[in-house]
């Protein structure tokens, strides 16, 4: 549902701009760096990315180290953000759980990025029964509720993918990305079939050019703008799609640490205990608002009509 | 023998009591009633309810959603009381046996089904044999296996999709042990001693059905007539039961409410909700949100209880042939002493649970406390000696399955952590997506290390936490354990005509499992429960479920 | 137009069959029983077994329980839940309450997100425009089920002002209120924020500008041209939307014990129930296509620029 929305708002770049490929980056720079918006969220994802890969710089405690007989109590008394259910630090939690879940956002991402940039660039490209078949197929997974199939998916993955940290990542991803990517096969497809019947890109493909070249150099370069546009604010959505298929009880699971996992577990005890799901919560607000906040700072700078 | 039959004129005399007593609060209700309706109204409650898995035939149905509305609309022969368990002639006059292995039934003259038709004898045998006869397919035919004759009743073909096929097909459809002598008289021979047959008659598996049933048993199980306090008056799938009371009946525990909804939902929570709102007036469980921190305490005052039933939590090991890490009963013992019951109990059940401490739950006759002894207690140090004693964990980490759709995802990792903790053995908790696999895994033999397991009795008798679970080929034996010495002292106790006896030998077994550790006692349920402003008399069954029959409204 | 929508129609057909035979084939491939949850905590009886696995054809191949389910279906048999329960009465029993409350997250969604569009539309940049952007991006932030624990506590248990749960399958568009207004939260920031990209730029453009030069007033002008312009997009919006909208309601259906569609999927997938689940999303998919075809439809209708022909 949030995929395609984004689609709907983004405008396809203009064809007049194609040869100004740099001019437009470095003018998109320009608009970029004057909105507070941007800055806030570079930061706040510096911040996440160096969470995920370090996260002994922000802590030394194992997130993975109960104190059954504290479990629950309040922040204060050694711990900054109190304890869970488990007895677990929950400020160690929150930060280790950054991996996971930037892990999904990125991988998700890359994922619907790679499979639906190519099928979109074919089908747009090729055109003809190509076309009718794969935007077919595009539909059809399309026609799927995200959440409904991603639910089915993962319920129906063998339980090899939960034998590791990894594997149960890339569970979670491959059923985001199954789901994910003719959105972005569509928005590909109708970039190229904008910019195909210009004039450069008939004047290369009469010169002699491979279908590799005129896409490589001349179609994805304009393409590509929107694509990256949609990409940084789905990347915040997967991460909150991720949270909330672990709170069904069907995303990640032990041994990996997400804020998804422990806003689930602690979503029982919002009456009692609301500490424990206010600061995974919070760290999950902020990583989703950062890249959608970034998205939405790309967007503006490269939209001539904003500006 | 002589013990038998005392316990049951004993009962019958307390019945005799409790019928005054339900009549006294029958006739003070009418008076307070105040439903527009008129009549002798005891008004209305609505009540949780959840789907049924089966049609509704107690014959066919094993799980508390079909139970719990089942319970008040068949009588059986014999009724357990609501506060101890204990057994009384219900429709029977009286069960007699000399030999615990030939008995004689009287039932109770002029009992009649909700539609009118006289309770015979008849309606009890055909109704078991239906049961037992295995092409049926009715869930509780296991039940029958004491009685005599129950294996010719078998499908014994070797297809695996169906066999009941061709030469598989059972030889009779009546059990040779059953016999009517009369109208109302039959006799049960089983075919080995049981010395406890006269307890387990009060599950609902040995109901009479009347004879609408075999007309049309689909129809049957939508509507289903009984002989109970309640009729079935209309079963609106995934939304509502609707009960009401049953005026023609003559038995000793009568209801008191004029009509019992049931009220379907998915989940306890939104039911918890709606009882705080007074929409609901009775859940049957308190949802983990309002128990933490006692939180059910201070939203229900004076309006919740809780009480021990009969359900144990276990830790089952996978049979030496799946798992050989766990082979050795040292690692058994020092695994089962590094689980900090107490702290689990107290952080994660919010007190909910009492620690075991042995197999058998303290609500039946027989319960004797300490049968684990030392193995059961929390010591750290003498676990982790005990482990090093026995050369240390041989895998590479120990791992602890569960269903993950049934809400053990919090202790077992506890428990996890625990034995991680004490034992210095990395221990990880694992989640199998849900029942249905979790169960077709320990099934099949695929499934490693440690599972949790549970066990609810189907009659209140010591017997029922040991002879399923723990003999050689039980059907409920999930770690194959076998041990002939135990199945030994099964057979002798079952044989024994004295209680005390029986139990004596019933619990010499159970201290067997100390040694061999087939199972780690974890903790016994309590069932709590919460009810709204507008009914009393909520009382909790042994069996965790509600007595409906004594529920008053205000 | 004719021969378009005939197109459209004819396109439906794989898609359908495409996604229902997605469905089946993931559904078939759950793991595990659907007999093993039924017996409690023991193995069931074979002979139980046996006929439980008869009933539902579940010793056929995969691809033979496909066609013998295809050609139910086609003839409008949708078959049998484990429990033995018509899954075509559970569905029109179900669809009508999740169908309300979609329709009543929708107008929520479009009356708040249009309206918090337009104060932002008209003063791109200026103090409201700022947060109204922040807040609504902070609402997309916040996983749904957080917003709707939280509402249904505060605003149903503690101060009472909504029924906690709805339960009941009619129910009335007082108890659906909250769950609607959770619902719909999600997408009033991608109302807002389309309503505003939108009118800002038609602001600018030169019919409105020509429309006040000519004596317009300020009002009519945005009001009558510039809005309803603007208005096209979001309108396709919520369209789409709405199909999102009737498979997204697990979550909230869940939380208030709502007997709707999304509630039914997510339990039948776990009871491993494939005749309901199949069932369920095949209509869900249905609904989705044809609101898309509609929402085309009406495209071409609203703006004229845009032809089918």
């Amino acid at each position: 549902m949030t995929e395609q929305s984004v689609v709907e708002e983004t405008h396809v770049q203009d064809p007049h701009d194609a040869g100004e490929e740099r001019s437009l980056a470095s003018d998109a720079w320009r608009a970029m760096r004057k909105n507070p918006l941007f800055w806030i969220s570079a930061v706040m994802i510096t911040v996440f990315v160096l969470m995920a890969a370090f996260p002994s710089l922000f802590t030394s405690t194992s997130p993975n180290q109960p104190v059954l007989a504290e479990a629950r109590s309040l922040p204060g008394d050694g711990t900054w953000f109190g304890r869970d259910f488990q007895g677990y630090d929950i400020y160690a939690r929150c930060i280790y759980g950054a991996r996971a879940s930037i892990l999904v956002g990125l991988f998700t991402t890359i994922g619907t990025v790679l499979v639906g940039g190519v099928i979109g660039v074919m089908s747009g490209y090729l055109g003809g029964w190509v076309d009718s078949l794969l935007s077919r197929i595009g539909d059809v997974f399309f026609a799927i509720p995200l959440l409904l199939g991603a639910i089915i998916f993962l319920v129906s993955l063998p339980g090899f993918f939960d034998s590791n940290y990894l594997l149960i990542v890339l569970k979670v991803v491959l059923a985001l990305v199954v789901l994910g990517w003719p959105s972005l096969a569509r928005l590909m497809r109708s970039s190229v079939i904008q910019v195909k019947p210009n004039d450069y890109v008939q004047a290369a493909r009469a010169l002699g050019a491979s279908p590799a070249r005129v896409i490589g150099s001349h179609i994805l370069p304009n393409a590509l703008a929107p694509m990256i546009v949609v990409a940084t604010i789905n990347l915040g959505a997967y991460i909150a799609a991720e949270a909330t298929l672990s709170f069904l009880g069907i995303g990640l699971q032990y041994p990996a640490i997400s804020w998804g996992i422990d806003i689930s577990s602690a979503i029982i005890g919002l009456r009692t205990t609301p500490h424990m799901l206010f600061f995974p919560g919070l760290f999950l607000s902020l990583a989703v608002l950062a890249f959608i906040m970034l998205g939405d700072a790309v967007r503006d700078a490269l939209d001539p009509k904003s500006r | 023998m002589r013990g038998t039959t005392r316990t049951v004129a004993v009962a019958a005399m307390s019945a005799v009591a409790l019928l005054a007593a339900g009549c006294g609060g029958g006739s003070s209700d009418d008076s307070s009633s105040t439903d527009a309706a008129g009549g002798s109204s005891g008004g209305e409650i609505t009540v949780f309810g959840c789907n049924p898995q089966n049609p509704l035939v107690p014959q066919n149905t094993g799980e508390t959603c079909g139970g719990d509305v089942l319970d008040p609309v068949f009588s059986k022969l014999v009724h357990y009381d609501s506060d101890t368990a204990a057994p009384e002639n219900d429709q029977a006059e009286s069960i007699e046996t000399d030999d615990n292995q030939n008995f004689t039934i009287k039932i109770k003259p002029d009992l009649k089904f909700h539609d009118g038709t006289p309770i015979t004898a008849e309606s009890f045998v055909k109704a078991w044999n239906y049961a037992a006869y295995a092409p049926n397919g009715m869930y509780n035919g296991y039940f029958f296996e004491p009685v005599e004759g129950f294996g010719d009743l078998q499908c014994t073909g070797t297809d695996e999709e169906d066999p009941c096929k061709g030469a598989g097909k059972a030889k009779k459809e009546e059990m040779s042990g059953l016999k009517v002598v009369d109208d109302t008289t039959f006799t049960i021979k089983t075919s080995q001693k049981v010395s406890n047959l006269p307890v387990r008659l009060g599950y609902q598996a040995f109901a009479a059905l009347p004879d609408a049933f075999y007309d049309d048993p689909d129809a049957f199980g939508d509507k289903p007539i009984g002989s109970g306090p309640y009729k079935l008056e209309a079963w609106n799938k995934e939304q509502s039961m609707v009960l009401v009371k049953n005026e023609d009946y003559t038995g000793d525990w009568p209801g008191k409410v004029d009509k019992i909804t049931f009220k379907i939902y998915q989940e306890v929570d939104p039911a918890y909700n709606d009882v705080l709102a007074d929409n609901l007036d009775i859940v049957t469980s308190i949802p983990a949100s309002a128990l933490i921190d006692d939180k059910y305490k201070s939203d229900l005052p004076d309006r919740n209880a809780q009480k021990e039933t009969g359900v144990i939590q276990t830790m089952t090991f996978a049979p030496e042939k799946v798992s050989p890490d766990y082979a050795d009963p040292k690692i058994r013992q020092a695994i089962s002493m590094a689980v900090d019951r107490d702290t689990i109990i107290t952080q994660i059940f919010n007190n909910t649970k009492v620690a075991a401490t042995g197999w058998v739950s303290p609500v039946v006759d027989g319960y004797k406390a300490d049968q684990c002894g030392e193995y059961c207690t929390y010591d750290p140090a003498k676990a982790k000696a005990l482990l090093d004693e026995a050369g240390g964990f041989k895998g590479k980490q120990i791992t602890l399955s569960y269903n993950a759709d049934g809400g053990h995802k919090e202790w077992t990792e506890a428990t996890c952590n625990s034995i991680k903790q004490a034992l210095g053995v990395d221990c990880v908790a694992k989640g199998v997506v849900d029942f249905a696999t979790f169960r077709a895994q320990i099934g099949e033999g695929k499934m490693q290390g440690i599972f949790r397991t549970g066990w609810q009795m189907d009659y209140p008798s010591i017997e029922n936490f040991l002879a399923p679970l723990y003999t050689t080929g039980a059907s409920s034996n999930d770690g194959k354990y076998s041990n002939p010495e135990f199945d030994k002292l099964i057979k002798d106790a079952a044989a024994a005509t004295d209680e005390a006896e029986a139990n004596s030998l019933y619990q010499q077994a159970e201290a067997l499992l100390a040694n061999d550790m087939p199972a780690v006692p974890l903790w016994y349920n309590k069932t709590v429960m919460g009810w709204s402003n507008k009914v009393d008399n909520v009382k909790i069954t042994a069996f965790g479920t509600v007595d409906y029959t004594a529920v008053t409204t205000k | 137009m004719g021969t378009y929508i005939v197109r459209r129609i004819l396109q439906m057909i794989p898609v359908l069959i495409g996604s229902t035979f997605l469905i089946f084939i993931m559904v078939f491939a759950l793991p595990g029983d659907p007999l093993a949850g039924k017996c409690g905590e023991r193995p069931c009886p074979p002979a139980y077994a046996a006929a439980f696995k008869e009933k539902y054809n579940l010793n056929d191949p995969w691809y033979v329980q496909y066609v013998k389910y295809g050609a139910n279906l086609a003839q409008g048999d949708f078959g049998e839940t484990y429990n033995g329960i018509s899954v075509a009465e559970q569905l029109k029993d179900r669809y009508p309450v999740t169908v309300k409350l979609g329709v009543m997250a929708l107008i929520f969604e479009g009356v708040i997100g249009v309206v918090a569009g337009v104060l932002t539309g008209i003063r791109k940049g200026g103090f409201l425009d700022n947060v109204v952007l922040i807040s609504t991006l902070v609402v997309i932030s916040i996983p749904i089920f957080v917003i709707g624990g939280v509402a249904q506590y505060f605003l149903g248990v503690k101060w009472g002002i909504f029924p906690v749960t709805v339960t009941s399958g009619e129910a009335t568009v007082y108890q659906l209120l909250l769950p609607a207004i959770v619902l719909g939260s999600l997408s009033i920031a991608y109302v807002a924020r389309l309503t505003r990209t939108n009118l800002a730029e038609n602001l600018r453009s030169d019919y409105v500008r020509t429309a006040i030069s000519k004596g317009l007033t300020k009002r009519r002008a945005y009001g009558l041209h510039a809005l309803r312009n603007s208005l096209i997009p979001v309108v396709t919006f919520m369209g789409y939307d709405f199909g999102a909208l009737l498979g997204g309601a697990i979550v909230t259906e869940s939380i208030f014990n709502i007997p709707g569609i999304g509630n039914y999927i997510f339990r039948s997938i776990r009871a491993r129930d494939g005749a309901s689940v199949v069932g369920a999303v095949t209509i869900l998919v249905l609904v989705y296509l044809v609101v898309n075809l509609v929402v085309d439809l009406l495209y071409g209708l609203l703006d004229p620029r845009i032809s089918h022909d």
